[in-house]
């Protein structure tokens, strides 16, 4: 068909930041994950980072 | 030089060439119409059998998620069956006067007797589960609709040999298969706990409401209050991270009783035209929220009778980013929403005034 597009494929991600020096970071998304929920720990600050969005990209 | 006498002049004597030209005529004139019928008819075809697999493949995912994560009883698949075929009978609007609340009675204990029977399959599940579930349950149940329905319309037009039946199945058959593609891509999300384009408008309100006290208000709906200079805000939104868009139109009545706002602002997601932009902010008035329109009513009525203005800010978005994971254009706006609803609280409001911000959505993977 001349108007079918390919489909990409979706790949979800977590994007965190540090509450005290602000760093973020963007790692792939793992089931448990939720919008404004402590995460990873800050390699500089050593407190937990918080999730503050999670969302999706295509590949390629 | 050209005359038409002389333009066909080779074929014209030979009767064969006349033939080569009539037959196809004659078949066309008494044919046209079932040849026609036949070629759409192939296509609506492969489009049912896509709709019967995406049916079944997510009827398929959610008895697997069911057997793999809530160790449900073996009397799952039959009661999923049974759930496909349920219906509502909506209320006589011969006389339309007093039809809303009968509507909201209708889908609350629709919504309380799927919850019962979906909590029944297992009875480990907690409440963010038992709310996935239903979400899936309400895909798959969508899917088996349209699937039932475009099946009964080509077989009908088939049976009668009916070309004019079809052809308003043909025309509605793209919007049809984007809402079956949209449903079919919102199980994996809904699994997996992941917020969807429609959850924006939480997102928005959740993160205001970070470091606030979180009260229940109503059934799976949560306010908090902030202070925003020198005025009073009152945010709410569905409890998260559950699948849930909780009970705004209750929520907004009790609110607007006791706390008395003098504006309402709400945040929500709304579908794009064709060619507009993914994630594209507009404001406007009115009470922004979808569904069947209970809600909506409740809060114009409510708004209506103690003169509040009601202001409303949308995240534009196709049926697909609302139902399926968050799109990255859309969760970038988080931001510029909130300086938004500040806006719009500064220019329509004095200090000392009371706001309240309601964020409308599935508030699956947002919490506050």
């Amino acid at each position: 068909m001349i108007f079918s597009k390919k489909e990409k494929q979706i790949i979800a991600y977590t994007a965190e930041k540090c509450p005290s020096c602000k760093n973020e970071l963007k790692r792939k998304f793992k089931e448990g994950d939720f919008l404004f929920a402590p995460s990873t720990e800050c390699v500089s600050c050593k407190v937990p980072m918080v999730i503050e969005k999670i969302f999706g990209e295509p590949i390629g | 030089m050209l005359s038409p006498d002389t333009l066909f002049e080779g074929e014209t004597g030979n009767p064969l060439m006349w033939l080569v030209w009539i037959i196809p005529i004659v078949i066309f004139m008494f044919y046209g119409q079932r040849i026609q019928l036949k070629i759409t008819s192939g296509e609506i075809n492969k489009n049912i059998e896509k709709l019967k697999k995406y049916k079944e493949d997510s009827k398929k995912g959610l008895l697997d998620y069911l057997k793999k994560n809530l160790n449900t009883t073996d009397e799952a698949p039959k009661k999923v069956e049974q759930f496909l075929e349920y219906f509502t009978i909506m209320p006589v609007d011969v006389d339309p006067n007093g039809i809303v609340p009968k509507i909201k009675h209708l889908v609350r204990s629709r919504e309380d007797y799927t919850r019962a029977q979906v909590k029944s399959l297992s009875p480990s599940m907690n409440a963010l589960e038992l709310s996935k579930i239903q979400n899936i349950l309400e895909v798959v149940t969508s899917l088996h609709m349209l699937h039932k329905i475009v099946r009964h319309l080509y077989l009908t037009a088939k049976k009668q040999n009916n070309f004019p039946l079809i052809l308003p199945l043909q025309m509605m058959m793209p919007f049809i298969m984007e809402q079956a593609d949209a449903l079919k891509d919102a199980v994996p999300a809904l699994k997996q706990g992941q917020p969807m384009g429609d959850g924006i408008g939480p997102m928005v309100v959740g993160k205001l409401m970070l470091g606030t006290q979180k009260k229940t208000i109503t059934f799976e709906t949560v306010y908090g209050e902030m202070d925003f200079e020198q005025r009073k805000l009152f945010l709410l939104k569905a409890e998260g991270p559950a699948a849930t868009v909780g009970r705004p139109g209750d929520a907004v009545e009790i609110l607007v009783k006791e706390k008395k706002p003098n504006i309402i602002v709400m945040v929500d997601a709304a579908l794009k035209l064709e060619g507009e932009d993914s994630g594209a902010i507009a404001q406007g008035f009115g009470a922004a929220i979808g569904g069947i329109g209970t809600d909506r009513f409740q809060i114009e009525e409510v708004a209506t009778k103690n003169n509040i203005p009601v202001y409303a800010i949308v995240i534009k978005q196709s049926i697909k980013e609302a139902i399926t994971l968050m799109t990255k254009e859309i969760a970038d706006k988080a931001k510029e929403v909130e300086s938004q609803i500040y806006q719009t609280i500064r220019e329509n409001t004095a200090p000392g005034q009371n706001i309240l911000v309601v964020g409308v959505g599935n508030t699956l993977g947002v919490s506050q």
